[in-house]
């Protein structure tokens, strides 16, 4: 009875993705390897963080924000070093091992194999953020962090790993190997993560620098031009995760709008990289599930 | 059943099918034929709708490969030259998969995927993984995987390609039961003479083209030539060839007539190499062969050039 309701209500291709990620070894591997770093690394860190705060200020508080911070980098540099690959070769893989075609003629159309595979990686990318909940309770459990912050934290890491996992998707669906796959998807999920918010924050740090000049700032275009490198800044900034995460949690903690703030130059107030962040992320995943979608269709190169 | 209608087909700007025209009626075999890229395959994946024609249509039980897609699916079977399997899956669970996608409700399927894996002789390796069968094997779980969402159409890919003789005889076999199930079936070949005695009709491409197309009587008669090497008695080899249905010509080739390229080996002394001209059907070669080894002659190859 339980599997007939679980058939009627679960695609076929999503369980056979669910089961043929949960049968190797690999996943359960990966899963205790980064458990295992992630636990190792906070006891040392709450160890450390703790007996410092106990020679200082005797307060926990400080101890729970640091577990907290480090947790939440760890989801981070996941999403960013390992989503990638788990994605790249989801359909390119099929493809060279001759399975897309049989998967096509079914009639579950190009749409629906993309989502099923989606949400198989994505129920992945969750049990990865769900295995590290005990270790996030020792930071709640601690105290100095509250929970609008693990929300939001943990918002921007979904959203992240939704963008990049089609993003990989995508390319996968397009490129003949999954190795050209694999390093495309790096290329572009590294720039848009570490790239794009350096090369915004230098470009606003030496413009911004020019615009302060009082006689551009006091003309109508000087203003305009002002507002347009924060916006740049607060873009670039919003491409990258990391970054996103870090100007957010600058904000919370400050308890200053995540949504509105002043820009780079300090006279304007505009949005947040928080929005640009979540503007970009559900843009480009957008375009992108619709280029996997048609890439899908495209006929292999060796017909 | 399959009406193709001035279909052609282009990639990267080069013609790959031409104006193609033809027309199958249902229980129908189709032998298509011709040399390597011809467009035998790309013809067989419009049909499944695995690519969308540049002009042209083709209707497969009356729905368009190109418009009507989704309700064409269902109804078709496909089976590619080389098929793809997922490692980590026996062939029970292969099936399955397929079985759910097509919409086979989970009860009917354990039953589904064990009568098609008693079809094509593979239920002793339901629980072996697909990775692990011989290209002949996998070649007849991809006949199965075609079938398991009893489709009214069959589209195969150069099916005899991988396959033992046994087997090609037990595929040939197979083909006519379809076909009097009244399904319709689509099978290519790099000749004519390997779909001899199966195809009810035939159709030549060559560069895109068809050449030819009908029933497949209208065919000229096929010469086959048949390479026999033997140890004992050749005249008495010989002589079963010569009197044998469907030989035309017989002889022995002797150690100066050997192409040149075996000249440079050794040979052993007592092989001796018949060819024959062929034009009889492959009941009458079995025939042949068994008479043959039924003499007291070693036959060490038989085989068809």
């Amino acid at each position: 009875m339980t599997s007939q309701l679980v058939d009627m209500r679960l695609s076929p291709v999503l369980i056979h993705e669910l089961k043929r990620r949960m049968r190797g070894r690999h996943t359960h591997i990966v899963l205790m390897i980064y458990l295992g770093i992630v636990g190792a690394l906070a006891v040392l860190l709450y160890t450390t963080s703790f007996l410092s705060s106990a020679r200082t200020a005797g307060s926990s508080g400080g101890v729970g924000a640091a577990v907290f911070y480090f947790l939440v980098s760890m989801q981070l540099l996941l999403v960013v070093f390992v989503v990638p690959a788990m994605a790249a070769g989801t359909v390119s893989q099929e493809r060279q091992n001759r399975t897309l075609d049989l998967l096509r003629l079914t009639p579950f159309n190009s749409a629906h194999i993309v989502r099923a595979k989606l949400a198989a990686e994505l129920g992945l990318v969750a049990l990865l953020l769900l295995v590290t909940l005990p270790l996030f309770s020792l930071a709640f459990m601690l105290g100095g962090v509250e929970l609008k912050e693990w929300t939001v934290m943990t918002g921007i890491i979904l959203v992240s790993a939704l963008t990049y996992l089609l993003i990989g998707v995508c390319i996968s669906a397009r490129a003949r190997t999954t190795t050209s796959a694999v390093a495309q998807t790096y290329l572009i999920v590294l720039s848009m993560a570490i790239g794009a918010p350096v090369i915004g924050l230098l470009n606003a740090a030496t413009i911004s620098g020019r615009l302060l000049d009082p006689n551009v700032i006091n003309s109508s275009i000087g203003a305009l031009l002002v507002l347009l490198v924060d916006a740049a800044a607060n873009f670039g900034l919003g491409t990258s995760a990391i970054s996103t995460a870090v100007f957010t949690l600058s904000s919370l903690s400050s308890n200053a709008d995540i949504w509105l703030a002043s820009g780079f130059s300090g006279i304007t107030t505009i949005p947040t990289p928080l929005v640009f962040f979540v503007g970009i992320h559900l843009t480009v995943s957008t375009v992108c599930y619709a280029r996997a979608v048609r890439g899908m269709n495209l006929p292999d190169a060796d017909y | 059943m399959i009406e193709v209608t001035n279909l052609s087909l282009h990639r990267k700007g080069r013609p790959v099918l031409d104006g193609i025209s033809l027309s199958v009626p249902a229980g129908a075999i189709l032998g298509l034929a011709g040399p390597r890229g011809a467009g035998k395959t790309a013809l067989l994946r419009v049909l499944a709708t695995l690519e969308v024609p540049s002009a042209g249509d083709a209707r497969v039980a009356g729905y368009s490969v190109v418009h009507q897609r989704a309700q064409a699916r269902p109804l078709i079977g496909y089976m590619p030259a080389a098929l793809g399997v997922y490692a980590d899956q026996t062939c029970a669970e292969y099936l399955t998969f397929f079985a759910a996608c097509y919409g086979v409700p989970a009860r009917e399927r354990p039953t589904l995927v064990e009568d098609l894996l008693r079809l094509v002789d593979l239920y002793h390796c339901r629980n072996e993984t697909t990775d692990r069968l011989s290209p002949a094997m996998r070649q007849r779980l991809g006949l199965a995987r075609a079938l398991v969402n009893d489709p009214m159409v069959l589209l195969m890919d150069e099916p005899m390609s991988r396959l033992d003789p046994r087997a090609q005889v037990e595929l040939r076999e197979t083909l006519k039961t379809l076909s009097e199930m009244n399904k319709t079936v689509v099978v290519t070949a790099g000749s004519l003479a390997e779909l001899q005695d199966v195809c009810t009709h035939a159709a030549i491409l060559q560069a895109g083209r068809l050449v030819q197309v009908g029933p497949f009587e209208a065919f000229a008669p096929l010469h086959r030539h048949i390479v026999i090497k033997l140890l004992g008695d050749p005249q008495i080899a010989l002589k079963l060839a010569q009197s044998a249905k469907g030989v035309v010509h017989a002889q022995f080739v002797t150690d100066s007539a050997l192409p040149a390229r075996q000249a440079g080996r050794p040979t052993f002394a007592l092989l001796k190499e018949m060819h024959i001209t062929f034009d009889g059907s492959y009941a009458d070669a079995n025939a042949l062969l068994r008479s043959l080894m039924h003499s007291g002659v070693q036959v060490v190859t038989f085989q068809e050039e």
